[in-house]
């Protein structure tokens, strides 16, 4: 530009004026446009639903407490079953004589120390019933001997 | 279809066209305004408070303006030069062709894109749109005189700017010399 008057610039911008887009570019434009529109439009929709559940307290609150319960049942699966569980007792019934052997005295003394070894030997003279003070010779060797 | 869409379809059909000028002669090339034109209605569906603006067209018709100024400023490295606008159907270039190959429209937008303030939107209403100074006036809240006032300072610094970047150019070519 030799020249740098405003009657020279406003020559030019006028001539900008005079641009026209093609009927063709105009229509590609517009078309453009109401796809973006609307393809936005369904993107919209299909977030609705998300935005609607992020946006509420409770439901996080509620989808917060869901994802602790699933990674407290994935991280402990059986330890509530086992502690309700009671521990087996297994009750066998001796006979007296098994009660005063020195294996089960034994036993029952690691069990319990000399209470439970004296629990033992009372369970087996209950077993057994009250004898005589009194025991003669012959009914020591019929017990002892079964004969 | 939410209701802020409706209104932002009806508008294209209204004043589609016309900012779709508005950003070809700023930009210049075709398919650039055809971007910028569907950057500007995304724009404009974005915004929260669609019903709460006076005129929607004024407000589009800014927004364009900035969008088409931002592009020509960001891409001034590698922008597309006029002659690269889409060749006529005929081979041999009609006049408005010829003259749109002038370098120095290029360089005169590339100026406006420079002013500061309600200076760039007033020329770009009034010698690129070709609207009146009352028009302009009542779309901008202000006077007619303003808007004279505004053009005339608007004109007088893209001189300004112009011959300095003239100065710089010539500048250069003596310090290559």
């Amino acid at each position: 530009m030799s020249k740098f008057d405003e009657k020279e610039i406003r020559h030019k911008l006028e001539i900008i004026s005079q641009i026209k887009p093609t009927s063709q570019s105009t229509g590609r434009a517009l078309e453009k446009v109401r796809r973006a529109l609307i393809s936005e439009e369904e993107r919209d929709s299909n977030t609705n639903l998300w935005s609607k559940f992020k946006k509420s307290r409770v439901t996080r609150l509620a989808a917060a407490a869901v994802i602790i319960m699933a990674i407290g049942i994935l991280i402990f699966p059986h330890r509530p079953a086992e502690r309700t569980k009671p521990p087996e007792v297994l009750e066998v019934t001796k006979s007296p004589a098994d009660l005063l052997t020195v294996a089960s005295l034994s036993i029952a003394y690691r069990r319990g120390g000399i209470v439970e070894v004296e629990r033992q030997c009372d369970e087996a003279i209950e077993k057994l019933g009250r004898r005589e003070t009194k025991v003669s010779i012959q009914e020591l060797f019929t017990e002892f001997n079964g004969t | 279809m939410r209701e802020r869409d409706k209104k932002l379809l009806e508008f294209l059909e209204e004043s589609g066209a016309y900012l779709h000028t508005l950003l070809m002669r700023l930009t210049l090339p075709e398919d650039i305004s055809e971007e910028l034109m569907q950057e500007l209605f995304i724009k404009l569906s974005c915004l929260r408070d669609l019903d709460g603006i006076t005129s929607l067209r004024a407000y589009a018709q800014r927004t364009a303006i900035n969008l088409a100024f931002d592009w020509r400023r960001k891409n001034r490295q590698n922008a597309v030069k006029i002659t690269e606008i889409d060749k006529p159907i005929s081979k041999e270039a009609s006049p408005l062709t010829k003259l749109i190959q002038d370098e120095e429209l290029e360089k005169v937008l590339d100026v406006m894109g420079r002013l500061k303030g309600a200076g760039r939107q007033v020329v770009v209403m009034r010698y690129i749109q070709q609207q009146s100074y009352d028009f302009i006036a009542e779309q901008l809240g202000k006077t007619s005189h303003q808007v004279r006032a505004l053009c005339h300072k608007a004109l007088s610094q893209i001189r300004v700017l112009l011959e300095g970047n003239h100065y710089q150019v010539n500048r250069k070519r003596l310090d290559n010399v």
